[in-house]
């Protein structure tokens, strides 16, 4: 698929999306990056903002499966992966899946789980596949992962590592929708819009995941120009020099960027990645990939001033300034 | 004409005193509205000539102007200057001076100006009445012998420097651009770092039209990829000039583009250009001379639209600016008691239309007579004698004049007199719209057209002259808003006006036919013709010898704020004059271990060596350099009370500061 009909096809799952889920346009935008580059997304947001209608509606309108995992202090990593469970009738062992074996998961609010559970998340996410028993299975294409954690509350949750943050493509911050937009979700309430029944809403199905992983592999034709790796790199490398972080961001926060970069080219229709991709997406990018010093956290600066600081530094490729 | 007004006046008075009367009743509905702040505002300060009114108020009653009585009880203003330009100043006991752009009517003017030491000045003799400017002369103070010097030695000095900036900015076309880089020779020696140092001006270039020019060098050249590179960064300059965008190095074109958002004539053919930049600086394909050509062209016709709209919105912004409100004077003169907006308004809500003439009086047309308007002189105007005898025949082909308290000309044989005993029963019949006559009044002399008054002085009187005629009235008083606000004036004054059955009316003061027609009427006024004809040859030859620009092309001068290292190497040059930069060094070098040490506290306990190896990690240079130049600065600091110092002291300095931008410091 050439970038002009992935563009197509985003505008279209963009607009069937926008029909049921309000206010929430970079979410879906950047949901659809991430889909698109064959990453996964943290979303950092307080509940009841529609993160479950959106994988939910996600799921329809790309023709993919989903699921839903709660994350509680008692999930076990069998919960999410599943198990060998032992059938009395065959006198077997039979892999029962787990929610995992999915192709869109939403893992809400993931920091509520230990870090063993949440680990067991870390290959499906890395490698596509789950091993229980010394046996690997793979997962469905497209696998993507949606995880969500409560930036209000702290008591009994548990940070997510470092390594398991670095999984993540992107980390999206979630805001209230406007009063406008609120209103208008009221509206559509009292007019008898009901979330748990989609069927109701007649969305369509723009693409299936054979049109998706076509996508994805169209990515490939988008071209990235020696000067943007110059502007990609030497923007990794400010997060790694700057006095306020104490760990900068990792090569694979690098491919990240450019692999995002080239999704948001390609749903505009471009061939060719452009800085405004690149400078649009590192926030998202980097602000979970940066460890700040502690003096700093203490004068209260945060990864997203140090990211704009950099972007603010950072000499844009053919610049006229 | 005599026995018509005695008769118009006579009507009106037997109708004046009646508030239902259409003029009375409009001027009371006009001077009711907020802006004539006299009536409506208790605290209205009036000027002492306005203050004498108030006898009439308690007489007559200002029964249209409710706010008046109260007025006169209120502070008094003076004024500075004359005409409708003056100001008044207000003295309030509570705030200090309140300054407001008020002028005075030319009817408040001191009489004894226009008239001789005994009250009375026959029409054409005597000296005349002079044009009075309105600005006050520039008066420099008397200066002493030494200081008359030193005032035109430093007229002659500020003259000759100008002279000087002028002819120096004209002959520096061979001298090198200013460079923050000359401050450190040992950098710019060798060849390869002049051609850096080259590209980097001409990448630097900010002026439109040189990057215009240097994209057409280099299309013509074949190298499309930098024409466009200079195109592209000629639209941002341009956007940027005109301040419609923030150009920074770290902006992309999709930033700019949202930047303009709000500018819908531009949002759509910069996005397009833009778009266009992008794909042939990202694209799969380099740029050939069609795409160059297609960019070159949207580019310029976008540069050509940013400067006139450029203007048009400053033009915009400016006329804003002028009819800004909070620009206006609170008491504007127009709508004081000395001020005519309200009667304009009710001659206008009666058919006529009134406004000042400005054209010369020496401008009327005796042939158009019977159909100009009619002429009001108001007691400011002041008038030429070819003016006057224009006049004069104008009136003799049909034109109606009215003299109302301005100077008299010779042939018109009244006289205005100082009566110390006037007839207070007869000009109280004549004149009730007018001031209360006290002792001192002035009156109208008629001469041989003696008018019905008792004893030959009347406030008002009127002759035929030729098919024409001349109205004379003793002051202007009638013709302000003041007057309005007593029951029967407004309807006197509209059947006066109107009995002369004419559709406009012109108010002559002292600024009729001042101002200029045009321009060059204007500059011919100022006596500056010559000036500006030298000065426009000037430039005609200066751009015949020299070009659009005088002098060379030069980029402003860029903000720059000195970086911590440059005031340290500045400081270490004067220590090396001083035989000391090793000390200099030292501190330096303290200074640098120090922030090293608490940016890298963790490392920084296991001395020179942790610190060298994190340092290096940060930014990428060897261990081994970073350990050799730690060491030499650890070493600065234990000989930094040693005298002398030699260059080796300043590149330390320089090593250290280069060093600390690498791990993203400022110094």
């Amino acid at each position: 698929m050439i970038p002009a009909e992935i563009g197509e096809t985003c505008e279209r799952i963009r607009t069937e999306v926008a029909r049921v889920l309000l206010g929430q346009d970079e979410v879906v935008e950047h949901a659809l990056v991430a889909i698109l580059a064959g990453g996964h997304v943290l979303i950092e947001g307080v509940p009841g903002l529609g993160k479950t209608l959106l994988v939910r509606v996600l799921s329809v309108v790309l023709g993919c499966s989903h699921k839903r995992i709660q994350f509680t202090p008692d999930l076990m990593p069998s919960d999410v992966t599943g198990g060998n469970v032992f059938n009395s009738k065959s006198e077997t062992f039979e892999f029962l899946s787990g929610p995992v074996f999915t192709q869109l998961l939403l893992a809400d609010e993931i920091n509520r789980a230990p870090a063993k559970t949440q680990s067991a998340l870390l290959e499906a996410m890395q490698e596509a596949s789950v091993t229980v028993d010394g046996q690997t299975r793979p997962l469905p294409h497209p696998f993507f992962v949606m995880a969500t954690q409560n930036p209000v509350e702290s008591q009994g949750t548990y940070p997510l590592p470092e390594a398991q943050l670095d999984r993540f493509m992107l980390k999206i911050g979630v805001r209230h929708p406007s009063t406008a937009v609120e209103k208008q979700i009221l509206r559509n309430h009292l007019q008898g819009f009901d979330p748990s029944a989609l069927a109701h809403a007649q969305l369509q199905q723009v693409v299936d995941s054979e049109g998706l992983l076509a996508m994805q592999q169209g990515l490939r034709e988008v071209l990235v120009s020696d000067d943007l790796l110059d502007y990609i790199t030497d923007i990794i490398g400010r997060t790694r020099a700057h006095r306020a972080v104490l760990l900068g961001a990792s090569p694979r926060g690098s491919i990240a960027l450019a692999a995002a970069s080239r999704a948001r080219a390609a749903m505009l229709g471009r061939e060719f990645v452009i800085p405004d991709d690149v400078k649009t997406l590192a926030p998202a990018v980097l602000r979970h990939r940066i460890i700040l010093q502690p003096d700093a956290e203490f004068e209260g600066i945060s990864p997203d001033l140090c990211v704009e600081q950099i972007l603010s530094e950072a000499q844009v490729p053919k610049t006229a300034a | 004409m005599m026995l018509l007004l005695a008769a118009v006046l006579s009507q009106a008075l037997g109708a004046g005193l009646s508030l239902d009367a259409p003029g009375d009743a409009a001027a009371r509905e006009i001077l009711f509205q907020p802006e004539y702040a006299f009536c409506n505002d208790g605290a209205y300060p009036l000027t002492e000539a306005e203050a004498r009114w108030c006898p009439l108020v308690d007489t007559h009653g200002a029964a249209h102007c409710p706010g008046l009585a109260t007025a006169c009880q209120g502070p008094r203003a003076t004024l500075a200057g004359s005409g409708r330009l003056s100001s008044r100043t207000v003295e309030d006991a509570d705030a200090g001076a309140v300054d407001d752009a008020q002028a005075e009517s030319p009817a408040d003017q001191d009489p004894e100006v226009t008239r001789d030491a005994g009250g009375e000045r026959l029409s054409g003799e005597g000296p005349r009445r002079e044009r009075k400017d309105s600005a006050e002369a520039l008066e420099l103070p008397v200066l002493g012998g030494v200081a008359q010097i030193l005032f035109w030695a430093i007229i002659v000095l500020a003259a000759v420097l100008v002279v000087a900036a002028v002819f120096r900015n004209v002959v520096r076309d061979d001298r090198p651009e200013p460079d923050d880089a000359a401050d450190e020779p040992d950098d710019a020696t060798d060849e390869a770092d002049d051609d850096a140092r080259a590209a980097a001006i001409v990448a630097m270039e900010t002026d439109v039209d040189r990057l215009l020019a240097l994209a057409g060098q280099a299309a013509r050249d074949g190298a499309y990829g930098e024409a466009v590179d200079f195109a592209h960064a000629a639209l941002l300059r341009r956007l940027d000039h005109e301040g419609l965008i923030r150009l920074h190095a770290s902006r992309t074109n999709g930033e700019y583009i949202r930047e303009l958002g709000s500018n819908t004539a531009l949002h759509q053919p910069v996005r397009d250009a833009l778009r266009r930049v992008d794909r042939a600086q990202f694209g799969p394909e380099p740029p050939g001379r069609t795409v160059y050509e297609d960019i070159r062209g949207r580019v310029t016709s976008i540069v050509k639209t940013v400067g006139p709209m450029a203007l048009l919105l400053a033009a915009l912004l400016g006329a804003g600016l002028a009819c800004d409100s909070a620009t206006q004077p609170r008491y504007p003169w127009s709508t004081s008691p000395s001020g005519t907006d309200a009667v304009f308004e009710l001659l206008e809500r009666q058919g006529l239309a009134a406004s000042y003439r400005s054209a010369p009086l020496t401008d009327l047309d005796a042939d158009e007579a019977r159909t100009d308007p009619l002429i009001v002189m108001l007691g400011g105007a002041a008038a030429t004698d070819a003016e006057w005898q224009a006049l004069q025949a104008w009136v003799r082909e049909g034109g109606q004049l009215v003299l109302a308290g301005s100077e008299l000309p010779r042939w018109v044989r009244v006289t205005y007199v100082h009566d110390p005993e006037p007839d207070l029963d007869a000009l109280e019949y004549e004149a009730p719209f007018a001031l209360t006559p006290s002792e001192d009044a002035v009156v109208v002399r008629a001469g041989d057209w003696s008018g019905p008054g008792a004893s030959g002085n009347d406030y008002i009187t009127a002759f035929d002259l030729g098919f024409g005629g001349v109205t004379v009235l003793a002051d202007d008083h009638l013709f302000t808003n003041a007057a309005l606000a007593f029951p029967g004036n407004p309807e006197a004054l509209v059947q006066t006006v109107g009995s002369f059955e004419r559709s406009e009316v012109e108010f002559v003061d002292a600024w009729a036919s001042v101002g200029a027609r045009n321009p060059a009427e204007s500059i011919a006024h100022t006596h500056l013709t010559a000036a500006i004809v030298q000065l426009l040859v000037l430039v005609v030859a200066l751009y015949l010898w020299r070009g659009v620009r005088f002098g060379r092309g030069r980029d402003p001068a860029g903000q720059s704020r000195r970086a911590f290292v440059q005031h340290a190497v500045a400081m270490g040059r004067q220590y090396e004059k001083a035989k000391a930069a090793t000390f200099a060094a030292g501190l330096f070098s303290a200074w640098v271990l120090e922030r090293l040490r608490n940016r890298f506290s963790s490392a920084a306990s296991a001395g020179l060596l942790g610190l060298a190896q994190e340092v290096a990690r940060v930014s990428g240079r060897d261990e081994t350099d970073v350990m050799r130049l730690l060491v030499t600065a650890h070493g600065a600091i234990e000989s930094r009370l040693s005298p002398g110092g030699t260059g080796e002291d300043l590149a330390l300095i320089r090593d250290l500061g280069r060093l600390m931008r690498d791990i993203g410091e400022t110094t």
